[in-house]
């Protein structure tokens, strides 16, 4: 009983705010041979520390074959599940001497029930006994797509210990909350626990382990080293944590902006543009990395080598003036723009033709496209329309969305929207393939219905007038109610 | 309706492609092949040679005929070299930094400059954008692919990859795409084997576990019988199972345990948007959880832009990744290097003409943006030249144009006949250019159209060395004219590209001669100051240094005065005193000159002699008079004028131009851009011109013969209906015009039905008519033209 209790200090010293959940699962689990509950799903935000919580709960309290873990993403078919969960418990793993075997074929649910009732041969003189003393544990991460391995698996894990007769805690892991597992037949539920979203002093404690412990030592231009303590950093973190915390409650991803951003605080100690204590002026300094970090780091606009790579060229190239250093950092963070790519001339036409047909109501083409005589009488009624209906009620295409519209359509305004004659070349519906194989176009038929396909297309209005205005065309004077 | 619905219902024959496909399939894959092998040889024996004939009805000559084939041959193996070569070269360097990149990918380095690492491992990902045309990006993926394998082979210091190419179309689920990039690398080592019993085995396994994936419940009687068989054996993992990749790579990496480098898995996902992304995000999270024990590195191929991997996955999914982008040129810096190096430039290739190179241009920039494409149309250009043109054998061979000797021998040989002769007098430019010198020399107009032997062995070769001199001085003048139009970068609106230029050139009937864009460069030289003057020199000269190297005799040879090129840079950037360039390469290449002509001696050693000092003072005393800039620069213009208007006529004007221009535009159009719509129309409407039959053709298109097609006859007749066609209604007319083919005796009612019937489907299925329900016994007419 020492024992556990030293394995559940050690966990909560390592899991800072989990000590709830570390004692109920303690508690839940008991001795080895003690019977447990059959199922407990926990949930609880994304890395709340649902995987690497139950993994070093169980590799520290228990015996490695006593416990099986599976991802359910991996391992997507009910034979791997169960053949990888068997390998574990008999602490097998396929590999290339043993020819990648498992330790036993077990193609569905009942054989695994089968090879549960009757264990596992190992070799001639002994068979590994599944949970007949000691419990096993399952552990299936992911567990949300067990719903798409078929009806019956997950009402049958649920109660695998009644099922097999045998000494079995099945225990899930998801991100999603036990309604969502909810069949029509109903099942067995298991017993919940979640993991609720950390406050700010377990994640500030989070946070600094990944800061040594000791401190460290940085090096200053011609002043030797600077020795950074916990408080140092601590104070780094917080001040982290109420820029981001409003939008970010991943811990992962607060600990992605800590990693990528804590260089750059630091970095005007290395130059001797301030000092350690000077904690305002530091911030001052960093303030223009943190805004551009909010979107770009956080959407992933920019990813984490890039973004190293960038403000380390920075600090190579050092400039005296440290405004002009800030300055161009961004600049080149920012100039991540480039790279957009062209389209042939008669394709962008396309596109165009798309995008109008898929955001104008189809009653108004007449009134754009047709070219009649008396266009401009038409024109001027459509500018008069669109004027008046500016004010814009809430159903315009343009905050609905595209809808969907038949190729013809689409043909018919391209023609008229080109100026030259073409000849109803072949290359037309090829292109409209390769757009729809660019996703810039969607086909919203089945690919199996060959008549009357239909299409949205699939870019933004900045886009589509970047597209635009490279062939000179006014997109603006053919959109109905565009503002 | 239902009568013919069912006729022209169709069916799809689906045969196995992939050549790493399921074992399974392996052996139906052998016979398949095998059948492909006796397929090709039997085709082979009928055709002969490539499809080549003998032309002249069958008059040619063996030897020449063999000839032209070979020629194609030789031809389009070098133009391919080309293609491929400045494929490779334009993304050399894009191709080095993605090497680089692999090979550091999992070596730490950027992790140690931030004072603290990163909370997880992230896989690198190489973000390559390659242009929107994606047929073309097998080559160029197969490219990164054998370039990211071999650098293995060349030094044990670098990283050995495998790498596995994953296409969206071999990749339709999970477990699908899993098999193939594992299998993948592991058929890079080749001691792992699949035993037949293996492969049986996997086979019902595969069919059990869908069984359960569609419904998860098994029967419960077949579970005792899999007890007793089942149990305690031991099976292989399904091969697509991670746990197999890793094992493997456990494997090889104890065996080359002496290297200290590891290598690395690359994963390169071709057509990032055409993969369905749940798939791919399943394969990055399975990715990430073995980040700990594979090196793992994604590439993966983006045709638009970085928007499509952040529209199509989920932010959780993208935090996986740590990408880094590589842009592969687009495909018209390929395009514009090709017509640089394939037509403007002198070579002795097949050259294309106005029509052909425009079709080129137009479908490039205007459709597709597509490689492929262009290779397809240059090769069909050759192809057609070469089987179609018996003069094809006088065409430039070897990077050389056609001599006298080779002629002479030719002639001893018997490839060329009276034929020859006979079709060259045929050339449309052979006959203006007899008829511009018969008045002026009716002997030689007389013995080129009389003497077969003097036409071919003395005149052909000289008409070709004439062309081919064109082409140099017509090249060099060009390239003149380019450096020329670089130094006005203000007046964009005027500045035409190169391949326009070149365009130009070929479609005007004088060439650029007295182009306006001659005109507007003429007139902007004259008015150049000196600042202006000095670097346009100066770029001339770099002209010149740079063709110096290249090919020294294009100058010294240069027949005229007026070409006498470096000599008068020389002269006119001493009179402006300005230094030289680069002193010592122009005196080497001049000395160089010296042994050739020797009418530069005294002007060069004129300059040699000159101090700097006196330079100076010089282009002081210019500076002050200003007059001579002025004068020079009216000189340039001059001289610019008199060159463009000699050198950059058209080459029509050349005889014989025909052996080397490709103008034939119809059939090229025909091929590329075919307009399949059209010609059902006039097969049905004018059936006369597809099936050579007298009985059916008529003056009066509209009118219908009894003796026609059936589906004509009803084609005809549903020209004449409105939007519904009334099903009975177009029966009887059907009837009455069959009835008049039997000389209007009762014809036998169903035999008529019948013939009805199947013409009905017919046209449904060619896209004329479609079934409707809106109004019964009645078809919807869905083409419309004017004719
Ligand atoms: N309380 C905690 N103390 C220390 N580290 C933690 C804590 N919670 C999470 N972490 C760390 O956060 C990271 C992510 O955790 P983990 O992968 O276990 O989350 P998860 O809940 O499984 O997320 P997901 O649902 O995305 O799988 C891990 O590196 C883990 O060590
Ligand atoms: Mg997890």
């Amino acid at each position: 009983m020492n024992d556990m209790a030293d394995h559940s200090a050690e966990l909560k010293r390592r899991f800072p705010g989990r000590s709830d959940q570390i004692d109920t699962l303690l508690s839940l689990m008991g001795r080895p041979a003690d019977p447990t509950v059959p199922s407990i799903l926990i949930y609880g935000h994304s890395s709340s520390g649902k995987t690497s919580l139950v993994r070093d709960l169980l590799s520290t309290t228990i015996a490695r074959k006593q416990w099986a873990y599976i991802n359910c993403i991996e391992r997507h078919t009910p034979r791997m599940m169960f053949e990888h969960a068997v390998n574990e418990w008999c602490s097998w793993s396929p590999s290339w001497d043993n020819q990648f075997t498992s330790i036993a074929r077990i193609d569905n649910l009942n054989d695994f029930l089968c090879v549960l009732k009757e264990g596992v041969p190992l070799n001639q003189h002994s068979t590994e006994m599944i949970g007949d003393k000691e419990t096993r544990y399952l552990v299936l991460d992911r567990a949300e797509r067990l719903r798409d391995m078929g009806a019956t698996i997950l009402p049958a894990l649920l109660r695998l210990s009644e099922i097999s007769q045998r000494n079995i805690c099945v225990i899930l892991l998801s991100t999603i909350v036990y309604e969502k597992f909810r069949t029509k037949s109903g099942s067995y539920e298991p017993l919940v626990i979640r993991f609720p979203e950390y406050s700010k002093e377990d994640t500030l404690q989070i946070l600094r382990r990944d800061f040594s412990e000791d401190g460290m030592d940085i090096e200053v231009e011609d002043k030797g080293t600077v020795h950074l303590n916990d408080d140092f950093f601590r104070s780094f973190s917080e001040v982290i944590y109420s820029i981001f915390f409003q939008n970010c409650k991943d811990l992962n991803e607060l600990r992605h902006l800590v990693a990528l951003l804590f260089p750059l605080f630091i970095n005007p100690i290395r130059d001797g543009r301030a000092k350690t204590h000077e904690t305002a002026k530091l911030f001052k300094l960093a303030q223009p990395y943190f805004a551009e970090a909010t979107d770009k780091l956080y959407l992933r606009e920019i990813s984490s080598s890039e973004w190293a790579k960038r403000t380390s060229e920075m600090a190579d190239a050092k400039t005296t003036t440290s405004h002009t250093v800030d300055a161009s950092v961004i600049a080149a963070i920012r100039t991540n723009a480039k790279g957009d790519f062209d389209l042939p001339y008669y394709t962008k036409f396309l596109l165009i033709a798309s995008y109008l047909a898929s955001y104008n109501p189809p009653r108004f083409d007449v009134r754009y496209f047709a070219k009649v005589a008396d266009e401009k009488k038409k024109k001027k009624r459509g500018i008069h329309k669109s004027a008046s209906d500016k004010s814009g009620g809430k159903m315009r295409q343009q905050l609905l969305g595209p809808k969907a519209f038949p190729v013809e359509r689409m043909l018919a305004i391209f023609y008229s929207i080109i100026d030259d004659k073409l000849d109803d070349a072949i290359d037309i519906p090829v292109q409209i393939t390769s757009l729809t194989t660019l996703r810039l176009l969607l086909r919203t038929t089945n690919m199996d219905k060959l008549d009357g396909a239909k299409y949205k297309c699939n870019v933004s209005f900045d886009f589509i007038r970047g597209v635009a205005r490279s062939v000179r065309f006014e997109i603006d004077k053919y959109l109905f109610d565009f503002i | 309706m239902e009568e013919f619905d069912s006729i022209s219902e169709g069916c799809f024959l689906v045969m196995p492609k992939s050549a790493r496909g399921r074992p399974s399939l392996k052996k139906r894959k052998r016979s398949y092949k095998a059948i492909n092998a006796t397929n090709s040889r039997s085709s082979k024996m009928k055709l002969g040679d490539a499809g080549f004939q003998r032309l002249f009805d069958g008059d040619e000559p063996e030897a020449s005929m063999q000839l032209r084939s070979d020629s194609y041959d030789n031809s389009w193996r070098q133009m391919k070299k080309v293609l491929d070569d400045v494929l490779i070269e334009t993304n050399q360097s894009t191709f080095d930094q993605i090497e680089e990149f692999v090979t550091n990918a999992h070596i730490p380095t950027y992790a140690s400059t931030g004072t603290m690492s990163l909370p997880f491992h992230e896989i690198p990902t190489a973000l390559v954008f390659a242009g929107i045309n994606t047929p073309d990006h097998d080559n160029l993926f197969t490219q990164i692919a054998s370039r990211l394998i071999g650098s293995s082979a060349q030094s044990d210091m670098s990283t050995p990859n495998y790498v596995a190419l994953l296409q969206s179309r071999d990749c339709s689920n999970l477990r699908i795409t899993m098999r193939n990039m594992i299998e993948q690398f592991l058929a890079a080592d080749v001691d792992y084997d699949h035993s037949d019993e293996d492969v049986e085995e996997e086979e019902n396994e595969d069919a059990m576990e869908l069984g359960e994936d569609a419904d998860g419940s098994k029967k419960p009687a077949n579970d005792q019988f899999n007890l007793s068989t089942m149990r305690g054996r031991k099976s292989r993992l399904p091969n697509y199972d991670m746990q197999i990749l890793d094992g493997w790579y456990r494997h090889v990496v104890e065996k080359q345990s002496n290297s200290f480098s590891l290598p690395n898995l690359v994963v390169m996902i071709q057509d990032f948007e055409s993969f369905d992304p749940t798939i791919l995000e399943d394969l990055f999270e399975i990715c990430s959880e073995y980040r700990s024990r594979l090196p793992i590195v994604l590439l993966i191929g983006i045709a638009t832009s970085s928007n499509a991997l952040h529209q199509s996955l989920s932010k959780s999914a993208l935090s996986l990744l740590r990408t880094e982008k590589f842009w592969l040129q687009q495909s018209d810096v390929w395009f514009n290097k090709v017509i640089d190096e394939l037509f403007i430039k002198p070579t002795q290739s097949i050259k294309l003409g106005p029509r052909p190179y425009k079709f080129l241009l137009d479908h490039f920039y205007l459709f597709d943006f597509s490689i492929g494409s262009v290779m397809a149309s240059l090769q069909f250009t050759l192809m057609h030249h070469y089987y179609a043109n018996p003069l094809s054998i006088l065409s430039p061979m070897n990077d050389t144009p056609v001599s006298k000797e080779m002629l002479v021998k030719m002639q001893e040989d018997g490839l060329l006949t009276a034929d020859h002769a006979t079709h060259i007098r045929m050339l449309r430019s052979f006959r203006t250019h007899i008829d511009d010198i018969c008045e002026k020399d009716p002997n030689e107009a007389l013995r080129l159209l009389d003497d077969d032997n003097y036409l071919m062995t003395e005149a052909v070769p000289r008409f070709l060395e004439d062309l081919n001199r064109h082409h140099m001085l017509s090249y060099a003048v060009f390239e003149i004219m380019t450096t020329i139009q670089a130094c006005f970068p203000t007046f964009a609106g005027l500045r035409r590209s190169k391949r326009m230029l070149y365009l130009e050139l070929l479609e005007n009937e004088d060439g650029l001669a007295n182009s306006e864009i001659v005109r507007w460069l003429v007139s902007l030289v004259r008015k150049m100051d000196l600042e202006a003057l000095t670097g346009l020199l100066k770029s001339l000269s770099e002209l010149l240094l740079d063709d110096n190297e290249s090919d020294s005799s294009l100058w010294s040879e240069g027949v005229s005065d007026e070409l006498d090129y470096k000599k008068k840079v020389v002269g006119w950037m001493e009179r402006l005193g300005m230094e030289e360039v680069d002193d010592d390469q122009e005196e080497e290449s001049l000395g160089d000159e010296v042994k050739k002509t020797k009418e530069e001696k005294l002007p060069d050693l004129d300059l040699g002699r000159q101090t700097k000092t006196a330079k100076r003072v010089k282009m002081y005393i210019i500076k002050k008079k200003g007059g001579e800039p002025v004068k020079v620069s009216n000189e340039i213009a001059d001289w610019i004028q008199l060159i463009f208007s000699r050198y950059l006529g058209s080459f029509v004007a050349w005889p014989l131009h025909e052996l080397v221009y490709y103008s034939n535009i119809k059939l090229h159009e025909k091929s590329f851009t075919p307009q399949p719509r059209a010609s059902i129309q006039t097969a049905l409407g004018q059936a006369q011109h597809y099936i050579n039959c007298s009985c059916c053709s008529s003056k009066d298109v509209g009118s219908i013969q009894p003796t026609e097609q059936d589906t004509s006859i009803l084609y005809k007749l549903y020209l004449e209906c409105g939007r519904m066609i009334n099903l009975y209604d177009w029966f009887v007319a059907f009837g009455c015009v069959i009835e008049r083919e039997k000389g209007n005796k009762k014809v036998d009612e169903n035999e008529v039905q019948a013939r009805f019937i199947r013409s009905v489907a017919e046209l449904q299925f060619l896209g004329f008519i479609k079934a409707t329900q809106r109004k019964t016994d009645h078809v919807v007419r869905l083409t419309w033209s004017h004719t």
